[in-house]
């Protein structure tokens, strides 16, 4: 699964809309309660655990994609 | 107890599910007193039905609460059946991980989440069940719940609040059924109205409408509709009416 897709299935957007700038604010869905979603699917799909300051962190598909890449995944 | 000669107090009745359930039962003959907060509520709600009668009334303050109801006395209405529907919702999680500082529930809207949907239940309910027992009274107190007092990630002091409605309902049956006085609560799913519509933006209704059984939401009238049946059905007692289209959280 790529980080495309769990932001479609998160937030119910097409993924072909989900571009590295995409960030909070612009996606309406996307509250406390969502970003708790999103954490969750990032953290089973890539086998990864999260700090809490990198959840707080989590503001745009591009931060998503660097924190991958601080774990060791390139997305 | 027949609808038309009850004698029927709504709180909250300026607005909303309140609104509604007012004109309806207004529609039918019966007699209505409202409590309402909101001033403007108020006012429109006497304008367009004289034939309800209004009181300003805070259900969060216990004061406010007995000098409605002396008022209301005073006018030659004593309460048959009560409708505790005033409240709030409010959804905040426990910990919210999007924020860098107060990550943590406000204990204010704690507090005022729990006073508006709990406290305010507790207080009225007491003071309009003490006057049925003086006059030796039978009726019906009826509390709108919500599917949420089973536990609505996002909600916590919404679904505790909730909850404790429901948990007061069903003590509360037991403790006065003996005497006459029913109690029920009706726990509505997602309603469509204005404030869903104006809260949740069409993607998330579009979600929820895929949640719930009959992939529709509820309407107003259906909470009306529950209102009126527990008002009719004298074996209606310590009940907990849910009215989701078969919504599970």
């Amino acid at each position: 699964m790529t980080v495309e897709q769990i932001f479609a299935e998160v937030f119910s957007i097409p993924a072909n809309t989900v571009q590295d700038s995409l960030e909070l604010g612009q996606i309406a869905a996307w509250d406390s309660m969502a970003h708790m979603t999103l954490i969750t699917r990032i953290e089973e799909v890539f086998k990864i655990e999260l700090t809490g300051d990198e959840i707080a962190d989590l503001r745009s598909v591009r931060d998503v994609r660097a924190v991958l890449r601080l774990h060791g995944i390139v997305s | 107890m027949n609808l038309c000669d009850a004698q029927i107090l709504v709180t909250g009745g300026g607005r909303g599910i309140g609104r509604h359930m007012v004109e309806r039962l207004a529609s039918e003959g019966c007699r209505v007193a409202v409590f309402e907060r909101d001033g403007s509520a108020q006012a429109a709600l006497a304008a367009a039905l004289p034939q309800v009668r209004c009181y300003l009334c805070d259900v969060t303050e216990p004061c406010s609460i007995r000098n409605s109801l002396a008022a209301m006395e005073s006018d030659g209405f004593e309460t048959d059946v009560l409708v505790n529907n005033a409240g709030l919702i409010h959804s905040e999680p426990l910990v919210n991980m999007l924020a860098k500082e107060h990550r943590i529930h406000s204990l204010d809207t704690w507090k005022q989440t729990i006073a508006a949907n709990l406290d305010s239940v507790f207080y009225v309910t007491g003071e309009v069940v003490n006057r049925m027992l003086a006059r030796r009274k039978k009726g019906v107190i009826i509390s709108v719940s919500s599917i949420s007092a089973k536990g609505n990630a996002g909600q916590s002091a919404y679904s505790a609040a909730k909850a404790g409605v429901n948990a007061l309902t069903r003590t509360w049956a037991k403790e006065l059924g003996a005497f006459g006085i029913r109690f029920a609560a009706i726990a509505p799913g997602f309603l469509d109205t204005p404030s869903t519509r104006q809260s949740l933006s069409e993607t998330i209704i579009t979600r929820l409408k895929q949640q719930i059984p009959l992939r529709r939401m509820g309407e107003v009238e259906h909470i009306y509709q529950a209102v009126r049946f527990i008002i009719e059905n004298d074996y209606v007692n310590g009940t907990v009416l849910e009215i989701d289209g078969g919504l599970v959280i």
